[in-house]
């Protein structure tokens, strides 16, 4: 007789749907970097490397590594458990700069309209308000890279402002997840082409600090089963990207820098 | 022999030195070094590093550093870079922002013996417009291209933490190599803590394993849990608790009582007052913590 399959166990909130959707996206891509303070891109590229073989560079050396667990710092050098090589992070740049990269993931205190990102400051250079940490290596990157994939643990207007006080980098941002939605970066500008469970676009549009453009509302209504006001959701996450999920991070280090996360 | 004691290393370090530390963000940091330079009064310290966390931010927090290459100074999840965000914010401190790979484009100036190198990447970025003495774009003499380009800084001092070293200044370090190579091949001067010394022949029965050759090398000292509350990977976890006690003291105006609380006299001080009961749950696992 079979074992009975244990129902998932796990509660679903916005962090796993967050890492399910990038895990989706990551599906056909080929070679993926993933830096320091990264855990949420880093348990996506670890379930896009065990389900899809999209092949994992990490800025902590490891290539395609496969920790038993997923770890906070995404520079531990657990990621190299199982790892087949290995790859500094000036060797992934390198590769980057003779376009080798196809997606790099890139995070930051500040988002604009137009996809740039600050890591540098609050106010201006000479008078800052706040100096942040510095963007890593986005600032060389961005502009090397096939596409940089942005993800943020909070939603909110002071985070996503219409333009950046400091333009750390800018380049080649294709699409940002926030634990509201998911943007694409269509026309220079970020779009947002899908709402997460639950989420309306009232609160978005509250809680974004350029006036948020829908992709949906430029489909030809009639043209597609979406109308206007209909908008794509970003999918739950199944069964199985849950367990794919518990397995690659059972510490659930995907769910850290969040704030009220609540079962969907 | 270039086996010393701590204290001896971190003497020869002097005013105004570029140092530039192994490690990056909360591991491999070389904090048994940086707690040394701040028991001494050296001062007016140039640091460099491609992403650190804590051994660069104690030195802003002492007022010893008072500048800084780096493309990322801060803690990961853990937040901020208290004290070098307070002197930066305050001016007490030059920042000289520009990416983990134009600084690691520095040291392979530094490395290569030529006052700069072209890099790739950079377009749009303002750090062009702030740190203009260290990187600009330029046209290639060849083609005429456009390109952007890094002055070279060459470090007086370059700091490395490993597992193992042996007397001769050879140096191991278990996971993946994270800058000290870079480091060790760039600076002038090369200093290496260690966690434990062995024999020559260990690094000779497996010469491939040697991740710094010991001719590069000035000086070797045995420090256990010499990257510590950093981790040293193979040996001993990141001590989140000590971390979040640092940050928390920094951030509310208490750093003057975190170092008095555990700097001492010596690393033998600093153990006894940061490790006491503690070294067992930082033991590394291939589980993380």
């Amino acid at each position: 007789m079979a074992a009975t399959d244990p129902a998932p166990a796990t509660d679903v909130t916005v962090a796993e749907v967050m890492c399910a959707a990038i895990a989706r996206r990551l599906a056909s891509v080929e070679t993926a970097f993933q830096g320091f303070a990264s855990p949420l891109p880093t348990v996506a590229l670890r379930m896009a490397h065990e389900r899809d073989g999209v092949t994992h560079l990490s800025a902590s050396g490891a290539v395609n590594g496969r920790p038993e667990t997923a770890p906070l710092s995404t520079e531990d050098q657990r990621l190299l458990a199982g790892s087949t090589a290995q790859f500094t992070s000036p060797e992934a740049f390198d590769l980057a700069a003779r376009g080798g990269v196809d997606v790099m993931f890139v995070g930051s205190p500040q988002f604009d309209r137009r996809g740039r990102m600050n890591g540098t400051v609050v106010g201006s250079w000479d008078d800052p308000k706040v100096k942040f940490g510095g963007g890593g290596g986005s600032g060389s990157l961005l502009p090397l890279v096939e596409e940089a994939w942005a993800w943020r643990t909070e939603h909110t207007a002071r985070s996503l402002p219409e333009d950046v006080d400091f333009v750390t980098a800018e380049g080649n941002l294709t699409y940002l997840v926030t634990p509201l939605c998911e943007f694409e970066r269509l026309d220079g500008e970020l779009r947002v082409v899908s709402l997460h469970p639950g989420v309306s676009r009232t609160t978005v549009r509250e809680r974004t600090g350029w006036d948020v453009t829908f992709a949906d509302d430029r489909r030809t209504v009639g043209d597609d089963r979406r109308t206007v006001g209909d908008d794509r959701r970003t999918p739950r996450p199944t069964d199985e990207e849950l367990r794919l999920l518990e397995d690659v991070d059972p510490k659930r280090v995907r769910r850290s820098g969040f704030t009220d996360l609540e079962p969907l | 022999m270039k086996r010393r004691p701590l204290a001896d290393l971190a003497a020869a370090v002097d005013d105004g030195d570029v140092v530039a530390l192994g490690g990056k963000t909360l591991h491999r940091a070389p904090m048994a070094f940086v707690r040394e330079l701040a028991r001494r009064d050296v001062s007016d310290l140039t640091l460099m590093g491609l992403a650190n966390s804590m051994d660069v931010d104690l030195l802003c927090g002492t007022g010893q550093a008072t500048a800084v290459h780096y493309g990322y100074v801060g803690f990961e999840a853990l937040g901020l870079a208290p004290n070098f965000r307070r002197r930066v914010e305050a001016d007490e401190v030059d920042a000289r922002e520009g990416t983990c790979y134009t600084v690691a484009t520095m040291l392979r100036g530094a490395k290569q013996g030529v006052p700069f190198l072209p890099v790739a990447g950079l377009e749009g970025s303002d750090l062009l417009d702030v740190s203009g003495e260290w990187l600009t774009e330029t046209t290639g003499p060849f083609t005429g291209e456009r390109t952007a380009a890094v002055r070279t800084v060459t470090p007086d001092v370059g700091v490395v933490h490993a597992t193992e070293a042996d007397e001769e200044g050879n140096v191991r370090y278990d996971g993946a190599d994270l800058t000290e190579s870079l480091v060790a091949k760039a600076a002038d001067r090369v200093f290496v803590t260690a966690e434990r010394i062995v024999d020559t022949e260990t690094f000779a029965a497996d010469p491939a394993a040697t991740d710094v050759p010991g001719f590069l090398v000035d000086g070797v000292a045995e420090v256990p849990y010499g990257a510590h509350p950093c981790s040293s990977p193979g040996t001993y976890d990141y001590d989140a608790d000590h971390l979040r006690e640092y940050l928390n003291r920094s951030k509310s105006g208490a750093f003057e009582a975190y170092l008095s609380a555990y700097l001492g006299d010596g690393e033998a001080d600093y153990r006894e007052r940061a490790l006491d009961g503690r070294a067992d749950a930082l033991a590394w696992t291939p589980e993380v913590a």
